[in-house]
């Protein structure tokens, strides 16, 4: 009967565990195959794709702790963006992710990123706006 | 008051000179007889007419214009070689004039200096930020095709994939 009973509570405690590890499996997949399709839209220059597929991974419901996830894909995307002269739409793709991100160090990251866009566009004073950002947000975690 | 009034009262300094022609004069007149208030104006101002003509000019001896100009003329002359050397009265506005500029210099020295050391902080900020984002992510080409942020690196295979059902 004690065994029993022991089998059930361990069993009643790793079964949440299980399907919230499932659960976020699921999402880490889609996001991950959807930052390739993002990826591979910015190389062909598909450029009217990229920001709903950008917006697929920003809207899956990521924990907290895995927001740097989506601050690194907002990144990657808007970098490759920039490299291909798009800066419109890099500041509209790292905007998104500014919308979809909670952490101040998150923001401040997605902030600097932007400058770094601006400084690489010849448009220094922009830049400077979006680094006090970032400061200002470091600077009250 | 009229608009009569008004006219009137206007001409009541003129009446008392005794400037204005015959008829206006009569007019003026019979007017003052029935308002009143033109009767008190005119009254006062009479009253201050007669004032100022009954005082009684004094007079000055010839020799008192050269005593005030004596006067003038040593109390310029009193003032010191080095007073007068270091407080001319052209150097006030020169003073004035310098003190103003560099005031404005110093300000436009101390405003750019400022921006010139915020930006260079901010260029510094940004500088860190690309080396650790070079860190974080490697060279520019390598980046964009191999890494993806969503990858399970830690991910192992649950089973043989080879393995017969």
């Amino acid at each position: 009967m004690a065994k029993l009973f022991t089998a059930a509570l361990i069993i009643s405690f790793s079964v949440p565990l299980l399907l919230a590890h499932d659960d976020w499996e699921k999402t880490r997949s889609i996001a991950e195959a959807q930052h390739e399709i993002v990826m591979l839209l910015i190389k062909n220059k598909q450029y009217d794709k990229v920001l709903p597929a950008s917006k697929k991974i920003l809207t899956l419901n990521f924990p907290l702790n895995r927001e740097h996830q989506l601050v690194d894909h907002a990144r990657l995307a808007s970098s490759a963006l920039g490299e291909q002269g798009n800066y419109t739409l890099a500041h509209q793709l790292l905007d998104e992710a500014l919308k979809a991100v909670h952490n101040k160090k998150s923001k401040a990251t997605l902030f600097k990123e932007k400058a770094l866009l601006c400084s690489k566009n010849g448009q220094d004073g922009q830049a400077m706006k979006f680094l006090e950002e970032a400061v200002k947000l470091e600077e009250n975690p | 008051m009229t608009m009569e009034c008004r006219i009137y009262t206007e001409s009541l300094t003129a009446l008392m000179d005794g400037e204005l022609p015959p008829d206006d004069t009569k007019t003026i007149r019979a007017h003052l007889l029935v308002c009143r208030s033109c009767d008190a104006e005119y009254r006062s101002l009479l009253f201050s007419y007669n004032l100022v003509g009954n005082i009684q000019l004094i007079d000055s001896q010839p020799a008192a214009w050269t005593v005030i100009e004596n006067r003038i003329r040593t109390a310029r002359e009193k003032r010191g070689f080095l007073r007068r050397l270091l407080f001319p009265n052209i150097w006030v506005p020169v003073g004035a004039l310098g003190t103003l500029v560099l005031v404005a210099a110093s300000v436009f020295w101390f405003i750019p200096s400022q921006n010139k050391s915020d930006t260079q902080a901010m260029q510094q900020i940004l500088r860190s930020y690309i080396q650790e984002r070079n860190r974080e992510f490697g060279d520019g080409a390598v980046r964009v095709v191999n890494y993806n942020p969503f990858r399970d690196n830690n991910r192992r295979p649950k089973g043989n994939p080879f393995k017969t059902e």
